[in-house]
């Protein structure tokens, strides 16, 4: 077995643990891996990447519509959906994926794949791409929580 | 003389510049890399004179790469090229064997004279 | 932030084009501390670098630029700041400023920083925001268009 497989095969169920762990924990809202990615209809409106800096690179981002994004902060925060302000939003997906990545990293401390966080970000907008160099394998899993829908990848750099 | 060189670079717009200026002075690319695993694998097949070599790269890096290859072949001739130039980056490439380190952004007078300086 | 932890960004990023390209960069005005929120001129690259800290830089640039650059750097037309080569000429301008900023910081403060590969972010308007950490900006002009430099250290510097 390659290395990458064996690095997608010890970090990819982290992430998807983490991710499932973390909403429960600060929503309540139970999340489930949905099988088939592809047909998701997951669009990413709203964006919270962070790049894991390790001996290896990463970059972990965690997608979903502004519906989706509301909801979840809605239910991490207390505060009634139509009162998020947009500042609130943003911060709410950053800390998301701040959490599942620094999860993960607990994770694997021990092992070679062991990571450093740096600073989340959030890319918002219609029509915007994350684009890499040539030849990167990418970890890709969709979620459902109460008929929303959101998207993990982890790009491996 | 023509040398035969393998560019191991994830980033296509380096691969673009240094081919145009080796294959301008002459000089065959035998080989494009876009990771140092995939560069070790070439450079058993293709046994090239001269490797340029990029240090931050997916799945296998510049200095595992070139550190398994000065394993196979210590006269193996490596260029190591990257962003960062600071001592401690030297200091490894340096423990490793490398050749020379060329710090990016180069120009055809750079390279060129990296290549005789090593060939 | 400290003058000599940003200053070398601002320096790079203008030795670096020109040296590159051949496009000439004048600033317009200094540093300045940015809003939480970015709004992108077309082409945003983001490296991230942690070491003894954690930081990143972000370069942003209108797409008229963005394609003169790629032109001049690769010595081919381009009609699209959506081709492959003028998004990964973009990222590995970030690479190479990042680069070279670091290793002067590196030589100066010893602060151990390793780049992460750039991630490229196309599309006019979206916003960028990263929460959590103060950074700093400096607009930077062209004949060919617009860039701006924004660059954040976590932590006190």
């Amino acid at each position: 077995m390659s290395e990458m497989q064996d690095r997608i095969n010890l970090l990819g169920p982290h992430f998807i643990q983490a991710i499932q762990e973390v909403i429960a924990t600060m929503s309540g809202m139970t999340v489930t891996e949905i099988n088939d990615c592809s047909n998701s209809g997951v669009d990413g409106e709203i964006s919270s990447a962070m790049v894991l800096v390790g001996e290896k690179n990463m970059l972990a981002t965690i997608s979903m519509p502004q519906e989706t994004a509301a909801l979840l902060v809605s239910y991490m925060t207390g505060t009634p959906i139509g009162k998020i302000t947009p500042e609130e939003l943003y911060d709410g997906v950053a800390e998301l994926v701040n959490m599942v990545a620094g999860q993960v990293k607990t994770f694997v401390g021990a092992t070679p794949y062991r990571f450093q966080l740096t600073s989340p970000f959030v890319i918002v907008g219609k029509s915007y791409s994350i684009v890499h160099k040539n030849q990167v394998t990418t970890f890709w899993k969709c979620f459902e929580t109460s008929g929303l829908k959101l998207q993990l990848k982890i790009y491996f750099l | 003389m023509a040398l035969q060189i393998l560019l191991v670079d994830d980033s296509p717009m380096i691969h673009n510049l240094l081919r145009k200026v080796l294959v301008k002075n002459g000089h065959e690319i035998c080989g494009d890399a876009k990771n140092g695993k995939e560069g070790v694998e070439m450079y058993k097949s293709l046994q090239p004179d001269l490797i340029f070599m990029d240090i931050s790269m997916p799945i296998m890096s510049g200095l595992e790469a070139a550190a398994a290859i000065k394993k196979l072949n210590p006269d193996s001739k490596i260029i190591m090229l990257s962003a960062m130039g600071d001592e401690a980056v030297l200091t490894e490439a340096r423990v490793i064997g490398i050749n020379l380190f060329l710090k990016k952004p180069f120009d055809e007078y750079k390279i060129i004279s990296a290549i005789s300086s090593v060939a | 932030m400290r003058q000599e932890m940003i200053a070398p960004f601002l320096q790079s990023t203008q030795n670096m084009i020109e040296q590159m390209s051949g496009i000439t960069v004048t600033a317009d005005g200094g540093f300045y501390e940015e809003q939480s929120e970015l709004v992108s001129l077309g082409l945003a690259t983001l490296v991230s670098f942690a070491g003894k800290v954690k930081g990143r830089l972000l370069i942003d640039m209108e797409p008229s630029l963005a394609v003169a650059f790629a032109k001049a750097v690769n010595d081919e037309n381009y009609t699209s700041d959506r081709e492959f080569m003028v998004l990964m000429s973009a990222g590995e301008l970030n690479n190479i400023v990042a680069g070279d900023a670091n290793t002067l910081i590196n030589n100066q403060f010893q602060l151990d920083l390793r780049l992460a590969p750039p991630v490229i972010i196309s599309g006019v308007g979206s916003i960028i925001r990263i929460p959590k950490i103060s950074s700093m900006s400096a607009n930077l002009m062209t004949l060919q268009g617009k860039l701006k430099v924004n660059i954040a250290f976590e932590g006190s510097l």
